[in-house]
């Protein structure tokens, strides 16, 4: 499914893209998990790990301190329905 | 198998969180170790809480980005058995935690794993928690 695409604009998107293809490009190549090269390997860590750090950082600009003194989560039990 | 709860993932979220560090590790160990899930209720309850805190709008960025960090073949889902479990701890006075944990701790139950949180209700409930 390498099919042309519209190349993503954020770099969230564009983070997202690179691993996706990748992930394509092995498919494609019926490619054993074993049998991807280290090098491959290592860009795909090394995406993901981007990736991971620049959507928590993206959270982290939303929840801004918000959460800071949440130790529990409080109770939704069936007994106390939460609101809508 | 080690399953991670709620509060570890709500604290990874907010770097001025007193449990921020140990949980970014963990949320980590979610994408790095091959033994470490997330309950698919754990995803559902974040959602509960982001909602008392934030805008709908918010809320969807939030779990947006969310999306891009829990790996989707570490979702755990529940099933009826692991609902039957929580209800009959439920009856017999043995769910200590909200509705959830004991959803979470009957899954640990069911799959014999450890719950990686520092909430002291799972240990109530017989199940080992790790942090």
């Amino acid at each position: 499914m390498l099919a042309s695409r519209t190349f993503p604009k954020n770099r969230t998107e564009e983070l997202k893209y690179s691993i996706e293809r990748i992930q394509e490009i092995c498919e494609a190549f019926l490619l054993p998990q074993e049998m991807v090269s280290d090098n491959l390997k290592n860009i795909y860590n090394g995406l993901s790990d981007k990736l991971f750090w620049i959507a928590l950082s993206d959270i982290h600009s939303i929840t801004k301190g918000k959460l800071k003194d949440m130790e529990k989560v409080e109770d939704c039990s069936l007994d106390k329905p939460f609101r809508t | 198998m080690k399953l991670l709860d709620t509060m570890t993932v709500i604290a990874s979220l907010d770097p001025n969180h007193k449990h921020y560090r140990k949980a970014v590790i963990h949320l980590q160990r979610l994408r790095s170790h091959d033994d470490v899930f997330i309950p698919c209720v754990v995803i559902h309850e974040c959602e509960i809480v982001l909602r008392k805190r934030f805008s709908l709008a918010k809320v969807e960025q939030i779990l947006r980005n969310l999306n891009l960090i829990l790996p989707k073949n570490k979702i755990v889902p529940v099933d009826a058995e692991t609902h039957a479990i929580a209800t009959q701890w439920k009856l017999i006075g043995q769910s200590y935690g909200g509705y959830t944990d004991t959803l979470i701790a009957s899954l640990a139950y069911q799959n014999k794993a450890n719950v990686i949180s520092y909430d002291a209700s799972f240990r109530h409930m017989g199940i080992t928690t790790i942090w």
